[in-house]
């Protein structure tokens, strides 16, 4: 969309532009949220889809969209559709191409790859939190998530924000680089 | 549903229970369309159903959910890109917590220390003639260059000018890119597609004081028409940790694509 469609759709959600800004970052956030529930290729992607359509409909009419988050709700719900949709006709597709696509081995070393690259760029406490955290599994995991936080001071909700802090920044990394042209072009060469 | 309670434990049972139904297909179709406006419209609960989920893929990854659960869970699980990803991160991560991957650092470690006291031993007779001075009569050999080693992999970072709409003030969170400031940095800025065959100038700059740090120009696009990007590479230390604007224009078309790095060492 054009700057003039986002400044009108920056204006119907809030007459104050820093408002307006806050707003549009959560519903962004929102519908991530709400893409990621659904079997769809790229939540990011089609946040940025339903909140482009709510722009262009709001700059065409800015009398329809009373309520922009409302309005958005049947937008992502009907993107949702498009979605389910082509991936109904790319599963056909698939079933087709099945025999010359990767084997999932290639795809796992492309991933322990990606994030012990994405680990390195890290920060070292937030490297050793997740190294730390996923040390132990079954029954000893919740006694060892209290040693964790008392040995960090913190409580441990505290901890677990602090884990989910720290995956969301290194599944980004992974995603990220997934993304980067250059990296997969090197990947399929 | 007494085990996951105990796993799923500091979040309210009933988002949990909400979420598992929802993604499991379970509600009515009255109930999805409840649930699903609750998560677009209500901040407090699309942020616990953001928690619950991750507890539950977390949990799902571990094998620690009760059994129907797990199964109510698998298609979802399988189907969606997100909760693969997940998935593979989490397992990933586990086997490179494991003791048997610290035993492989421990023996890695030894292996180490055995050839560093190799070096040790062979560098001996070195250091002994060093502590005995030459003769006077021997000629003193000049100090040797010791060339720089090699550069790193450059680090990456992938920027989008669609998504800076327009000449405004940028209203996304900057998103924040961990760099090595000792390696060179790769800036990849993916185009819209109607601009694949254009020819662009960068300049790299402080968004605080709109002080350049670098500029190029002349730069082609590469790839795919459908995903057009420019590349240009900025020497080691160019950036250090703050916000930068990379400013992009062609005849006719400037973007602004705004971004944090974060040096981690």
């Amino acid at each position: 969309v054009d700057a003039a469609t986002f400044q009108a759709l920056l204006l119907a959600l809030d007459p104050n532009h820093d408002k307006a800004a806050q707003d549009y970052r959560r519903l962004h956030e929102r519908l991530v949220r709400f893409f990621s529930l659904h079997p769809v290729a790229d939540p990011y992607a089609l946040a940025d889809e339903a909140l482009d359509r709510l722009a262009r409909r709001v700059a065409a009419d800015p009398n329809e969209v009373i309520t922009p988050s409302a309005f958005l709700v049947g937008i992502a719900r009907h993107l949702l559709q498009e979605e389910e949709r082509r991936r109904i006709r790319e599963s056909k597709a698939a079933q087709e191409w099945a025999p010359v696509v990767a084997d999932s081995s290639s795809e796992d070393e492309d991933l322990h790859r990606r994030l012990e690259r994405c680990l390195n760029t890290m920060r070292k406490e937030q490297r050793e939190l997740l190294i730390e955290y996923y040390r132990s599994t079954g029954r000893q995991k919740i006694e060892h998530h209290r040693e964790l936080a008392a040995k960090l001071g913190i409580t441990l909700n505290a901890l677990r924000n602090r884990l989910m802090r720290a995956r969301k920044e290194l599944d980004d990394c992974v995603r990220r680089s997934r993304r980067d042209v250059s990296s997969t072009e090197s990947t399929r060469r | 549903m007494k085990q996951g309670e105990e796993i799923l434990d500091g979040f309210p049972q009933d988002v949990n229970e909400k979420l598992v139904a929802y993604l499991s297909r379970d509600l009515s179709a009255n109930q999805r369309e409840a649930f699903e406006n609750r998560i677009l419209e209500d901040e407090f609960f699309s942020q616990q159903i953001e928690e619950a989920q991750f507890a539950l893929l977390e949990a799902y990854a571990e094998g620690s959910l009760p059994p129907e659960v797990h199964e109510r869970l698998t298609p979802w699980a399988a189907s969606s890109n997100y909760a693969r990803e997940h998935l593979s991160i989490t397992r990933r991560l586990k086997k490179l917590s494991s003791p048997s991957a610290h035993r492989r650092v421990r023996s890695a470690t030894l292996w180490l220390f055995a050839a560093a006291a190799c070096l040790l031993f062979a560098a001996l007779p070195w250091v002994f003639l060093r502590r005995h001075p030459s003769p006077p009569n021997v000629a003193k050999l000049e100090p040797q260059h010791v060339p720089a080693p090699a550069a790193t992999t450059p680090n990456t970072i992938l920027l989008v000018a669609e998504r800076l709409r327009g000449a405004g003030p940028p209203v996304q969170p900057l998103e924040t890119f961990p760099i090595e400031g000792s390696i060179p940095l790769r800036l990849q800025i993916v185009l819209p597609a109607s601009h694949s065959s254009n020819t662009y100038s960068v300049v790299v700059r402080h968004i605080t004081n709109s002080r350049p740090v670098a500029r190029f120009a002349g730069i082609k696009t590469q790839g795919p028409a459908q995903t057009p990007h420019i590349e240009v590479i900025l020497p080691a230390h160019t950036l250090q940790s703050g916000e930068y604007m990379a400013d992009v224009e062609t005849p006719g078309d400037l973007f602004h694509v705004p971004f944090r790095v974060h040096e981690t060492k």
